[in-house]
């Protein structure tokens, strides 16, 4: 046990209580963000976090209940009643999300196509490449059955696509450059074993690569910055989620 | 009197709980209504006890619910157990209003020890088993050290941060990390129980087998 760990401890425990410092409280900050990425490969940790927060709402039960005003109730319903159009909006979540993906999908397509329009030739093949990956991202995530994952990290946003059949593609929009001879490697964390799935890096910001991976409920996808392909990562990952 | 427990069972109560959260996904109202029964006055409980305004406290439960009903698609198991993810939202948003609206200026002045323990069997409608939980965690509160109830009542009801708990315990911050972290898992060890991120277990001799009301007979 080091310091380090012994300080991601102290943090996890504030962290449940909602204790940490200074601002972005009760949203997923650059606190919570840490502590996620470090449970990610870090199974006592991970379990201390899940300890912690059944701990805290045991602590919640220290508060004495009170009687609800029965009112509350029908304010409460009206209005989730009376937001329609938001509630629908959050149910249609998946075709929402879909949607979503598949328009910054088109916005890169776009710019591709621009791009492609000014380029020189010698840079028609390389454009054409990035576009027909595009398009076979789009092409996945439009099917039926098709499940997203995202992977939010610093300055960037990658989203992994999969099928039950594991056909697969990692793709994003605007993610930042790698320091010069890195690459981003991506993961699949099973019962806290780390298993290599890829190893790409950004051209100009995006990625669109297929990818061989059968993600479960409970594993975990990462990403983190490697200066080769290798087996077990160096270090905590940029970024990391838990498939539910 | 809590204590550590070996015998561990599966929490019925988190699969019904994560079976409402599946059905509120789908759009079951009913399903909503049950989940707001089963934890709505232990979330009024909560909010009024870190906001000290009923008020304010019922604006935080009926937004945290209306927030279940929206997003419920988006609750990660594997993050929390229902019952903790649902009661961390009230949690975060009642000490957002306190840090926000400055209520410490109304909040009572008392420490977790003075505050009246009523019995919740008689002026409150709640299921027997979130009830035997609460007297659970209740006399293992009774067991921490008083340095280390006072860190919890100052860093989780009054909704300070590790730094304002330094000050208003006139210890160093080191201190406070190292003493909310001991206390945490000393409560976690005298309440038993655990998650896995799927399933939900708790101490055999903790499952509520009778009401509070029942209790008292």
């Amino acid at each position: 046990m080091n310091g380090a760990h012994d300080t991601m401890e102290q943090l996890i425990a504030a962290h449940a209580l909602g204790s940490i410092e200074p601002a972005g409280f009760g949203e997923v900050g650059e606190t919570e963000r840490e502590i996620l990425d470090h449970i990610a490969g870090c199974e006592p940790c991970r379990s201390l976090y899940l300890e912690m927060r059944e701990t805290a709402a045991d602590l919640a039960l220290a508060a004495p209940a009170m009687p609800v005003p029965p009112e509350l109730e029908g304010k409460i319903l009206a209005q989730i009643r009376g937001e329609g159009n938001e509630v629908k909006r959050h149910r249609s979540s998946i075709s929402v999300r879909y949607a979503s993906v598949a328009a910054a999908i088109m916005l890169v397509f776009a710019g591709s196509m621009a791009a492609f329009a000014v380029q020189v030739s010698g840079r028609l093949s390389r454009e054409e490449r990035r576009s027909a990956s595009v398009r076979s991202a789009l092409a996945l995530v439009g099917r039926p059955g098709t499940k997203t994952a995202t992977l939010a990290g610093r300055g960037g946003t990658l989203v992994l696509a999969y099928t039950p059949s594991g056909e697969a593609m990692i793709f994003g929009t605007n993610v930042p450059a790698v320091a010069k001879g890195k690459k981003l490697e991506l993961w699949l964390i099973r019962g806290g074993v780390p298993q290599p799935v890829a190893f790409f890096t950004p051209d100009g910001g995006v990625v669109a690569a297929p990818v061989k991976i059968q993600p479960a409920r409970q594993d975990t996808i990462a990403v983190t910055v490697e200066p080769k392909f290798v087996t077990k990562p160096s270090g905590s990952p940029v970024s990391a989620v838990v498939l539910v | 009197m809590a204590g550590p427990r070996n015998t561990q069972v599966v929490d019925l109560q988190e699969r019904r709980d994560r079976d409402l959260i599946e059905r509120i996904a789908a759009g079951g109202e009913r399903a909503f209504g049950e989940l707001y029964q089963r934890y709505a006055s232990a979330a009024l409980g909560l909010a009024h006890r870190v906001i000290a305004d009923p008020t304010l406290a019922e604006d935080v439960v009926q937004e945290v619910f209306v927030g279940v009903w929206q997003k419920a698609a988006t609750y990660n198991q594997a993050r929390g157990s229902v019952r903790s993810w649902l009661l961390a939202q009230v949690h975060h948003k009642a000490v957002d209003v306190v840090r926000r609206e400055s209520a410490e200026r109304r909040r009572a002045k008392q420490p977790m020890a003075d505050v009246p323990q009523r019995d919740a069997s008689e002026e409150v409608v709640e299921e027997a088993w979130l009830a035997s939980r609460r007297v659970d965690v209740q006399k293992a509160l009774a067991t921490l050290s008083v340095e280390q109830r006072e860190v919890l009542e100052l860093a989780y009801l009054k909704g300070m941060t590790q730094t304002q708990v330094s000050s208003a315990m006139n210890i160093p911050l080191g201190t406070v990390k190292s003493r909310t972290l001991a206390a945490m898992r000393r409560l976690h060890t005298l309440l038993g129980g655990s998650y896995d991120g799927g399933e939900r277990t708790v101490a055999l001799d903790a499952q509520p087998s009778r009401s509070s009301r029942e209790r008292k007979r």
